[in-house]
């Protein structure tokens, strides 16, 4: 029912045209050319034929694509946050050659010389495209060099170089490094000491220069004497790298074995009673037993959603206590590698675990330091496949055993070698000791350079070594409530101007 | 082929170059900015802008063009782009030089012995909001980022430090070998990024992060200064189509320094179809218009006015009245931007847009003919004060109050909705002042049966709905994100949202226990026991504080809510009539001088500022008369414009040089109708014989005012009123009942009409001036002859077809 009259300046009579234009939004507003026209009608003509010109030149270019100085980079700029080893999504890598060739689990990414049938292409355009994922669509530019590319057959001219800087170990540093692990050998003479990318050791009861063990991480997260005092481990990696771990002979410095695992670092952990095995949390959620010998298998118990910050064997060797970013602590087995419970959800991320063999301990930011009974948490359990196995008998409230609050946010915990003390490091200037048997205070040292991140105990306990975010290491003889500070150094040269304005 | 190539470029461009000074002469001087500099750090260079004036009434932007000298190259150098780097200490003169003028800029260095190290609050965090570390999507997200959280767009450096520099042993950064930091490394895409390539090599940003790394990314000592204000500059440009624009970012500091920040400040462009703007601040004008350029630095806000105005064909400018504050101000700003206004409305159409805007229905015939026929000078004047006069005045405008104030039976009883009702009404009629209308709801307490105002604090949910209503309503601001972190586009913190939260927080709404089992009967308590509530950020008390000012000093025990609508309502203050000047400009306009006009803030700046000034000082002045000012607004000429463009207005959609054609609201819509038909319509779940402004609340059943966008009254926001158009609204009046019905009812006008036995054109004229409130014009009467003696004798017939016709058309559903 079209009326065709004519109230003057306006046509009478819905349609959709009028409606759809007529009646966009609270203004109606005349109908206008396009931004584009109206840009482009202000221009003189010879400045359109300059248009034209330019565009000639911008098509003349796809004479030659290089895979090299131009498909790589926008790969690197827009993919490679998703498309890179350790996440490949869909599948698909393009951070190296073959991985590229091979395509994703959607098949190849692109025909040679088809750009029309390639996935690649089918990806990056469309409305709105599929990829980039939740990012601005690609330039036409940007497309136009994809789809050239392709149609030119997909030629690797050259595999794209990524530079990653080399690990630098300073002769003498400009600020003294932050100590981010420590051990003790067993009889309590000897620290091991982890700074950056280097591993020092020091005896505590004479001033012989500490020994310098260089590697080739760029952070050591984890220092660790084995239980005989015979090895000392090293772990850590490049943050988003590879992680890894390194074995010294703590008599003569010398390497023993190196073994790189994943694609970021380890996080701490611990030898196994036997010495023969070290445990370490890993990026991916897993915990990674790695063997002393550098032929055995590396395997792996993949139980957390995120970081697995720490990790600790119980005295019989048999299940591992781990601790997450992802807030949780969880016991797992040795010898099924399945988790078996998790034992606790904490508000915050968990920085240490330890045992005593009654019970795993677990702290971290929330400031609690629990224990946890195993036999109570682990009653009813049985290993039956990858979830937490059989319905738990207990819940937590029967099983938590609770330590003191800490005054600040828990860095580090140490297990003497006899189990009988547990030392607790924070942020604050004070670290205490613990009975394990009873959960009470045994010694407090009240003035340690604050934060404190890494503590260690020898076999008896009665010596403490701890280190500071500061780069200071204190040694205390712990023997008795007193504890009695034997030494404090910093590591490693500095040069003294830059130290003192820290 | 490349030689060819390269060589065409290079005369292309020589011959773009030679084009670029336009046909339009410079006159002024060249002016480089700052005049004088006085730098005091290797790392801080300033930027000069160099700027000139045409004969044309342009600015013009030499700083790409120009050409700059140093007196002594040892004290301090200038880049091709305008940057001056200090070199050793001393004082030398800067030339430059463009379009055969010159300009001289005085420097001074005074480095300090020691080099300055990078600061982490005055270097770094800049770094992280302009690689975009920090925004919402990003590190910035509540939950942070595969694990690394920054506060959102920089809110706070005390947490954002150990985030880089502590947590997960200073896995993020590494002090002794910098260039292998995870942080650097992930920024420059050298390691897989899911946040992509944020630096690039070499960059700014990277050197300015790898230094503060390698120099032991060290924190700041307390007495660093802080970020006091940052300035744009130039502040207003008037620019040719296709011109580029450098703008210039500096920052002062609470030790009175100033740093050029112009390459890590966040440049963005209000209006995108005016111009774009890229990294640092270059702005290219894109289209006709006028926009805002808005620059954040470290939470800071700075905005600069940019007009892309058509070349000076002749334009001859409109003579500025003087008997109008409105026309004053709205003229003086169209000869700025080359714009003649378009003409008045014609009588017919000007009443009608009066008569739907004031008093929410369109005139009848007998007014449209009154009105034509009177020969009076200041007969528009008189129909305003006349329609002001009218009960639908109280209707109309009580309803506008009611959706503001969310009156609403989905949180108030009954006998509360009707109460509160009666007391806008009563409000309304006797034209209260808005100072003591604010007041008595912000002081309200108590149920419907103590004070019927006391409905607006019963509307709550909370306090913080408290505050958001009110401050949303009566200062036209959102403090909603300010809850949880610093307004992303306004200078609002959690101190501000909190100190107001203060001010309310005595209020507690309880069950009624006079009226047990009425759904929804709530009665309002005030607690003066209440102390300040917690601000989250710091946890500790926020005291009030009020909004965007000083903390008053209050006695324990006060109801602490008359110290704030005192305070709101005070003639000085920033907000009140303000907004609520602009809000009511935006109902007669398709527009606020601000828009939008709830969400005032300093980015989205007033169109035209000094009418805003203007206005509201004259409401202040007339003791917030609301009558007044719509006396003022409607008998501007601004207002009763004709929605015909000229040559210079047709791409002017801001500055009301011409009406700009708006749908008609639900309730004016639909009363409209039954006018023009003379079929009313029933709504149920209201009280029989109301019409459509009349309606206590949207819970009523009417499929009409609900697709035509009534609000359910549960945001204090003018937009929960929906008032574009969809198909369903064109479908809902072809296909369905609400005009066919009407049309053919045997008691509707066409049947009314037939009745008297009219002849054609007395028919038609009829059916216009019901419809549309207008006379047909001759061509319009000449069409509908040819189509009512299409259908014979079905006169009836005829008389409907043609009448759903017009009410069909445009001329029906907007006011032009």
């Amino acid at each position: 029912m079209k009326h065709g009259l004519n109230t003057g300046k306006e046509p009478i009579g819905w349609s959709v045209g009028c409606t759809m234009h007529g009646l966009g939004y609270r203004g109606v507003h005349h109908l206008q050319p396009s931004p584009l026209i109206r840009v482009l009608s202000v221009f003189h003509p010879w400045l359109k034929a300059v248009f034209a010109l330019l565009l000639c030149v911008s098509t003349a270019r796809a004479a030659d694509v290089s895979y090299q100085r131009e498909v790589w980079p926008i790969f690197k700029r827009h993919c490679l946050g998703c498309h890179t080893e350790g996440k490949a999504k869909g599948g698909l890598r393009l951070d190296d050659i073959a991985a590229l060739k091979k395509g994703g689990k959607h098949g190849a990414l692109f025909v040679a010389g088809k750009p029309d049938k390639s996935l690649l292409m089918q990806q990056v355009t469309g409305d709105p495209p599929e990829m980039p994922e939740n990012e601005p669509p690609l330039t036409a530019e940007k497309v136009k060099i994809l789809r050239d590319w392709i149609a030119q057959g997909a030629k690797i001219d050259a595999a794209p170089k990524v530079e990653r800087p080399p690990v630098v170990i300073p002769a003498t540093y400009a600020f003294a490094p932050s100590v981010t692990s420590v051990s003790l050998s067993p009889d309590g003479k000897l620290a091991a000491v982890a700074v950056r990318s280097e591993v020092v050791l020091f005896n505590v009861d004479d001033d012989a220069p500490p020994r310098r063990l260089a590697t080739d991480f760029d952070l050591i997260t984890h220092v660790e004497f084995s239980p005989d005092g015979k090895r000392l481990g090293a772990a850590g990696g490049s943050p988003q790298q590879f992680g890894g771990v390194i074995f010294f002979d703590p008599a003569d410095g010398k390497r023993q074995s190196s073994r790189r695992v994943g694609n970021d670092t380890l996080f701490k952990g611990s030898f196994s009673p036997d010495g023969q095995t070290i445990a370490l949390g890993g990026s991916g959620g897993a915990i990674h037993l790695i063997p002393v010998d550098a032929k055995a298998e590396v395997k792996a118990i993949d139980l957390h959603s995120d970081w697995v910050m720490a990790v600790a064997y119980t005295p019989d060797g048999k299940q591992l206590v781990s601790g997450s970013r992802d807030k949780t602590t969880k016991v797992s087995s040795v010898e099924s590698l399945k988790l078996l419970r998790s034992i606790d959800q904490s508000p915050d991320i968990i920085n240490a675990v330890a045992t005593d063999g009654t019970n795993a301990i677990s702290a971290g930011n929330a400031r609690a330091l629990n224990g946890f009974d195993f036999k109570l948490a682990l009653a009813g359990v049985e290993v039956t496949g990858s979830g937490n196995g059989a319905r738990p008998a207990n819940n937590r409230d029967q099983y938590v055993r609770a330590y003191e609050t800490q005054p600040e946010a828990v860095m580090a915990l140490a297990m003497s070698g006899d189990r009988k003390l547990l030392a607790v490091a924070t942020r604050a200037a004070e670290v205490r000791v613990y009975q394990t048997d009873n959960r009470q205070r045994k010694v407090a040292i009240a003035k340690a350079p604050a934060p404190v991140q890494a503590v260690a105990l020898n076999q008896d306990g009665t010596r403490l070594l701890l280190g500071s975010k500061t780069g200071e290491v204190q040694v205390y003889d712990t023997a008795t409530a007193a504890a009695k500070l034997l030494k404090t150094l910093v590591p490693v040269p500095v040069a003294p101007a830059r130290a003192a304005a820290r | 082929m490349n030689r060819i190539l390269t060589l065409l470029c290079a005369l292309l461009a020589a011959l773009r170059l030679s084009a670029a000074p336009a046909p339009d002469p410079v006159v002024g001087d060249l002016i480089a900015t700052p005049a004088s500099l006085t730098l005091v750090h290797t790392e801080r260079p300033h930027s000069l802008v160099v700027m000139a004036r045409t004969k044309g009434g342009y600015d013009v932007d030499f700083t790409g063009s120009a050409t700059f000298r140093s007196s002594n190259e040892k004290v301090a150098r200038v880049t091709p782009a305008g940057w001056v780097q200090p070199v050793a200490n001393g004082s030398a003169t800067l030339t430059v030089q463009a379009s055969g003028k010159t300009a001289k800029v005085s420097v001074t260095v005074q480095l300090p012995a020691e080099p300055t190290p990078a600061s982490f609050r005055q270097d770094v965090m800049p770094v992280l909001s302009k690689g975009g570390c920090n925004m919402g999507a990003c590190h910035g997200y509540s939950l942070g980022k595969n694990g690394f959280k920054l506060t959102l767009r920089g809110a706070d450096a005390d947490k954002d430090y150990p985030a880089l520099t502590d947590e997960f042993m200073e896995r993020r950064i590494n002090r002794h070998n910098p260039a292998a930091s995870l942080v650097l490394l992930k920024a420059l895409g050298d390691l897989p990024h899911e946040g992509g390539v944020r630096f690039d090599h070499g960059g700014l940003l990277h050197e300015t992060m790898r230094r503060w790394i390698a120099e032991g990314a060290r924190d700041d000592a307390p007495t660093l200064p802080t970020l006091v204000s940052v300035t744009i500059y130039p502040e207003k440009v008037v620019a040719m189509p296709r011109a580029r624009q450098q703008f210039q970012l500096v920052a002062k500091y609470s030790d009175g320094s100033l740093r050029d920040v112009s390459r890590t400040g966040i440049f963005t462009v209000n209006t995108e179809r005016v111009a774009r703007v890229d990294e640092v601040g270059l702005v290219v004008a894109t289209d006709l218009g006028e926009t805002a350029i808005v620059a954040r630095y470290e939470g800071i806000f700075a905005v600069a006015n940019f007009i892309v105005l058509p070349p000076n064909k002749g334009f001859q400018p409109t003579p500025v009245p003087t008997d109008n504050l409105v026309d004053r101000h709205i003229i003086t700003k169209l000869n700025d931007l080359r714009i003649r206004p378009s003409d008045l409305a014609d009588d017919e159409r000007f009443l009608r847009r009066a008569s739907v805007d004031l008093i929410g229905v369109q005139p009848k015939p007998e007014e449209v003919l009154a009105f034509v026929a009177d020969t009076s000078t200041d007969k528009r004047e008189k129909a305003i004060a006349a329609f002001m006069k009218r009960n639908e005045f109280v209707d109309w405008w009580s309803l506008k109050w009611g959706d503001l104030l969310q009156n609403s039976r989905n949180t108030l009883s009954d006998p509360a909705v009707y109460a509160f009702r009666e007391w806008i009404r009563a409000a309304v009629a006797r034209n209260l002042p808005m100072d003591e209308f604010a007041r008595e709801l912000l002081t309200a307490r108590g149920s419907f049966a103590d004070h019927p105002a006391a409905a607006y604090f019963a509307v709550s949910k909370d306090t913080d709905d408290t505050l958001q209503r009110s401050t949303q309503v009566f200062a036209g601001v959102r403090m909603l994100c300010a809850k949880c972190h610093p307004h992303p586009f306004e200078q609002w913190t959690q101190a501000d949202y909190y100190g107001v939260h203060s001010f309310f927080n005595q209020v507690a709404t309880k069950p009624d226990p006079r009226q047990t089992g009425v759904q929804n009967a709530k009665t309002v308590l005030v607690n003066l026991a209440t102390g300040s509530s917690t601000n989250p950020r710091t946890n500790k008390p926020q005291p009030p504080r009020y909004l965007g000012g000083s903390e008053p000093k209050l006695e324990a025990g006060v109801d602490k809510r008359e110290d704030y609508a005192r305070w709101l309502t005070s003639p000085d203050n920033p907000h009140f009539a303000r907004s609520l000047v602009n809000r009511v400009w935006s109902y007669f306009f398709h527009r606020g001088i601000m828009d939008p006009v709830d969400d005032l803030r300093s980015t989205s700046p007033p169109i035209n500022a000094p009418l805003l000034d203007a206005l509201t000082k004259d409401f202040v002045e007339h003791k917030f008369d609301l009558r007044h000012l719509m006396q003022v607004i409607v008998s501007s000429r601004a207002y009763q414009r004709s929605s015909v463009p000229n040559d210079t207005n047709g791409h002017d959609d801001a500055n009301f040089s011409h009406a700009i054609p708006r749908r008609l609201p639900a309730e004016a819509m639909l009363d409209s109708l039954v006018q023009a038909t003379g079929v009313k319509e029933n709504f149920g779940g209201a009280p029989a014989g109301f019409n459509a402004a009349q309606l206590p609340d949207g819970n009523v059943q009417s499929d009409f005012l609900t697709l035509f966008g009534k609000p359910q009254r549960m945001e204090a926001c003018e937009c929960e009123r929906d008032l574009g158009a969809n198909m369903l609204q064109a479908l809902h009046f072809i296909n369905g009942k609400s005009i066919l019905d009407r049309v053919t009812s045997a008691s509707g006008r066409p049947a009314l009409l037939i009745q008297q036995k009219l002849d054609d054109d007395k028919l038609i004229e009829q059916l216009y001036l019901w419809s549309l409130a207008r006379k047909p014009a001759a061509k319009e009467v000449a069409l509908a002859k040819k189509f009512m003696a299409a259908y014979g004798d079905k006169r009836a017939e005829a008389a409907q077809d043609f009448m759903w016709g017009l009410l069909n058309s445009r001329d029906f559903t907007l006011l032009h």
